[in-house]
C-alpha cells in the first residue's frame, strides 16, 4: 500500500514542471522569437536601404556632364545642349540662368545628348552676363564649360573665346615645341618653344578665332631636329556651339 | 498515548494529493500567464521600439539635399538660397550664414530656422542682414542643417 502511494505521488510531482516547462516554450515561441524576427527584418530593411544609398551615391559620383550654352539668332533667347558623357542615364530636371530657374525633367542616356530651350532670359541690359547651370535628379549641379555668355545691346550675344591647351607631361625632361595647324584655313601658328631643357610640365594656350579644324603638333628636340612626340599631331576640332569651346590635349613628353 | 498522536498528524492531512496537484497547477498556470502577458507586451514594445528606431535611421541615411542656387539683393540686405531635397524623404532645415568681408572679418552671422522641404521639392529660403549689408566680394559661408543631423555647405561670393 505504501509503496503505491509512493509511485503515485512520484508521478503527478512532475506536473507543475511540466506546465512551466510549457508556458515558457510558450513565451519563446509568442514573445521572444517574433520579436527577434521583427527586429531581424528591420535590419534586413535597413542594410538594403543603405546598400541602395550606396549604389544612388556611386551613380551619382559617376554622373558626369558637359553643358553649353549658345544664343539663338536675332533675339535675347539661349539654348543650353546638355551632353552626357558619363556612364549613367542623366535626368535633368532644371536649368538656372543667372537666377531664373527652368523646369525640364529629362533623361539623358549615357552617351548621348539634348538640347533645352529656348530660355527667355529677363531683365537683360547691355553688358549683363548670362551664367548658366544645370542640376540633375542625383542632386549634382553642372556649370556651362564655356563660362557665361555677356549680352549686348548693339550686338546680340558675345561668347566666350575658343582655344586649345596643351599640357606636356614632362617626366625626364627635354625640349618642346608646340605649333598649331589650322587645317580648315591652311596655316600654322607657333604656340611655344623651350628655350632650356625643362624638368616640368609644359602648359601651353592658343586662342583660336572660329570654330574649325585644327590639331597641335607637339614636338621634342633631338640634336638638332625636332621630332613629333607619340600621339603627335593631335586633332583638336572646335564645334562650338556644339562642342566645348576650350580643348585640353595632355600629351606625354620625352 | 502515541496512537492519539497519530490520529491528529492522520486528521490534519486534509487535503489529497490531487487537490494539492490542481492547487500547485494553478498556481502555476497564474504565475505563467501573468508572465507571459508581460512578456508578450514587453517584447512587443521592445520591437516596435527597435523597428521605429531603425526607421529613423533608415530616414537619417536617405536624406540627401544640397543647396542648388544663391542670390543677393542689389542692396546686400537680403540673400536667397535654394535647397533641393533630392532624398525620398521631407525634411525641415535650419540655415545659417557668416558673412565674412573681403578683408577677413566675420561681420554678419544670420539664420532662418525650421523649413521644411519636401521631399523631391526645391525652396526658396531668404535670410535677412539687417546689421550688415552684403557687399560685392564679400563671402558668405552657408550651412543647411536638418533635423536629422545631416548638413550640406554652400560657398558664396557676393557679386
Amino acid at each position: 500500500m505504501r509503496i503505491i502511494d509512493t509511485l503515485s505521488r512520484k508521478r503527478r510531482r512532475g506536473v507543475s514542471t511540466i506546465l512551466g516547462t510549457i508556458i515558457f516554450i510558450g513565451i519563446m515561441f509568442t514573445s521572444i522569437i517574433p520579436m527577434m524576427l521583427v527586429m531581424k527584418q528591420a535590419d534586413t530593411i535597413y542594410e538594403q536601404k543603405v546598400h541602395e544609398m550606396e549604389v544612388q551615391d556611386e551613380e551619382g559620383v559617376e554622373e558626369d556632364v558637359n553643358v553649353y550654352v549658345y544664343p539663338y539668332q536675332n533675339g535675347t533667347e539661349l539654348g543650353v545642349k546638355v551632353e552626357n558623357i558619363g556612364n549613367v542615364p542623366v535626368t535633368v530636371v532644371r536649368a538656372w540662368l543667372n537666377d531664373e530657374s527652368f523646369e525640364i525633367n529629362e533623361v539623358i542616356s549615357a552617351a548621348s545628348d539634348d538640347l533645352f530651350g529656348p530660355y527667355n532670359v529677363s531683365s537683360l541690359d547691355n553688358g549683363t552676363s548670362v551664367d548658366v547651370k544645370i542640376v540633375t535628379e542625383r542632386g549634382n549641379v553642372f556649370y556651362c564649360i564655356s563660362g557665361g555668355l555677356t549680352w549686348y545691346e548693339g550686338g546680340g550675344w558675345s561668347t566666350t573665346s575658343l582655344g586649345i591647351c596643351v599640357i606636356i607631361h614632362n617626366t625626364a625632361g627635354g625640349w618642346y615645341q608646340i605649333i598649331l595647324h589650322n587645317i580648315t584655313g591652311d596655316s600654322t601658328h607657333p604656340v611655344y618653344e623651350s628655350h632650356s631643357k625643362e624638368w616640368e610640365d609644359v602648359v601651353a594656350s592658343a586662342p583660336v578665332d572660329e570654330p574649325g579644324e585644327y590639331e597641335m603638333i607637339v614636338q621634342e628636340k633631338k640634336g638638332s631636329n625636332w621630332k613629333d612626340l607619340p600621339g603627335s599631331p593631335v586633332p583638336a576640332n572646335i564645334n562650338y556651339p556644339n562642342g566645348p569651346p576650350f580643348i585640353m590635349i595632355w600629351i606625354q613628353g620625352k | 498515548m502515541a496512537d492519539r498522536r497519530i490520529g491528529r498528524f492522520r486528521k490534519r492531512r486534509a487535503l489529497s494529493p490531487v487537490i494539492a496537484t490542481i492547487i500547485l497547477s494553478a498556481v502555476v498556470i497564474a504565475i505563467g500567464g501573468a508572465i507571459w502577458s508581460y512578456a508578450s507586451g514587453a517584447s512587443t514594445v521592445i520591437a516596435n521600439d527597435y523597428v521605429n528606431g531603425t526607421l529613423d535611421l533608415m530616414n537619417e541615411i536617405v536624406e540627401r539635399f544640397v543647396v542648388e542656387h544663391a542670390t543677393n539683393t542689389s542692396d546686400g540686405s537680403n540673400m536667397s538660397i535654394w535647397v533641393y531635397n533630392y532624398g525620398d524623404v521631407d525634411i525641415i532645415v535650419d540655415v545659417y550664414a557668416n558673412a565674412t568681408s573681403f578683408n577677413g572679418s566675420t561681420y554678419s552671422v544670420r539664420s532662418n530656422l525650421t523649413n521644411p522641404v519636401p521631399a523631391g521639392g526645391l525652396i526658396e529660403i531668404e535670410i535677412h542682414f539687417s546689421t550688415g549689408a552684403l557687399e560685392p566680394g564679400d563671402t558668405v559661408a552657408v550651412k543647411v542643417h536638418s533635423r536629422r543631423q545631416n548638413n550640406a555647405y554652400y560657398r558664396y561670393i557676393v557679386s
